[in-house]
């Protein structure tokens, strides 16, 4: 494995900051929502009954949150462009929520790195990127944040 | 098709939590590959070979196949949704992915009311939250801030 010094780790890390790709856009689908929910054990009927979920005075059926799960597969760029090290590991999730997800939204995905910093890891030298994803509605509203920290070593 | 009995959560106030209140733990598992691989589905994300193939997760230098952070934490999320009830709104949800869940374990999640308090004319409950495993060993440590209902508002 090709070996860096500290300089160029820290550039490589610091070119990953800014905006990543363009924002990408995806429609909330019952099915997507049905399968999410079943796979956290979500029983609410808010997630499978429009007629419940207006009674509780949402617009129609709502995602559980952890479908943001899926916008960040299929809307994100998540590999990261790191020639040093040869692993990168999940670390931490951040959330912010506000509006919620409905069956019918069109949901818009902006990422962008935030934060990329070399830090001194148990074995050597660790990789700190932050990456924030930012997902809006077709009315412009914050619906959530996600932060997510990962670590490459 | 996967027949889902709908569950209504019920409704907790804000009155009925006091600091240091504990929610009955829950635990899932023993959590298996066929979890994770309705994980992968619901988040239409198959790449991470590791996540379902002890192969690949062998030959990647893993002890075997683990199970997503994030499909954790969305379940520790979950979790949290049904303790605070029907009408809580999560705002904050943190987590970290400091051990590994591999199939067969058992994920016991835990919460405790950290602090409760009033601000803007809201009322806000911050929780303390972890998946323990049945080794005793907290696998994913996390936090929640939600606001609640009031009794008679």
């Amino acid at each position: 494995m090709k070996q860096f010094s500290q300089a160029e780790m820290e550039r490589q890390l610091a070119a990953l900051i800014g905006p990543v790709g363009e924002p990408v856009s995806m429609a909330v689908e019952f099915g997507a929502v049905r399968r999410m929910a079943v796979a956290v054990d979500d029983f609410d009927p808010i997630r499978y009954d429009e007629a419940a979920a207006r009674k509780r005075g949402f617009r129609g059926i709502v995602a559980p949150w952890p479908l943001l799960w899926s916008y960040f597969f299929n809307c994100t760029e998540y590999h990261l462009d790191i020639a040093f090290g040869r692993a990168t590991v999940h670390g931490q999730d951040d959330y912010e929520f506000h509006e919620p997800l409905i069956v019918g939204d069109v949901i818009t995905v902006a990422t962008a790195i935030t934060a990329a910093r070399l830090k001194q890891g148990r074995t050597g030298p660790l990789g700190q990127v932050e990456a924030e994803r930012r997902f809006t509605n077709q009315f412009g509203q914050l619906c959530a944040v996600l932060k997510t920290t990962l670590f490459r070593r | 098709m996967f027949k889902v009995d709908m569950v209504e959560p019920p409704v907790v106030y804000f009155e009925d939590l006091s600091e240091g209140h504990e929610f009955p733990p829950v635990t899932k598992g023993p959590m298996m590959v066929g979890h994770q691989v309705r994980w992968a589905g619901a988040c239409d994300n198959y790449e991470s070979e590791f996540h379902h193939d002890e192969y690949v997760a062998k030959a990647a230098g893993l002890p075997g196949i683990l199970l997503s952070g994030p499909f954790m934490a969305s379940i520790l999320l979950t979790t949290t949704t049904k303790w605070l009830g029907r009408d809580a709104r999560l705002v904050r949800f943190f987590d970290q992915n400091r051990g590994a869940t591999m199939p067969r374990d058992t994920a016991i999640m835990k919460g405790r009311v950290k602090r409760k308090y009033e601000e803007g004319g809201n009322a806000f409950v911050e929780l303390e939250l972890s998946i323990t495993n049945q080794r005793g060993e907290v696998t994913t440590p996390g936090s929640a801030l939600a606001v609640m209902p009031r009794r008679g508002a």
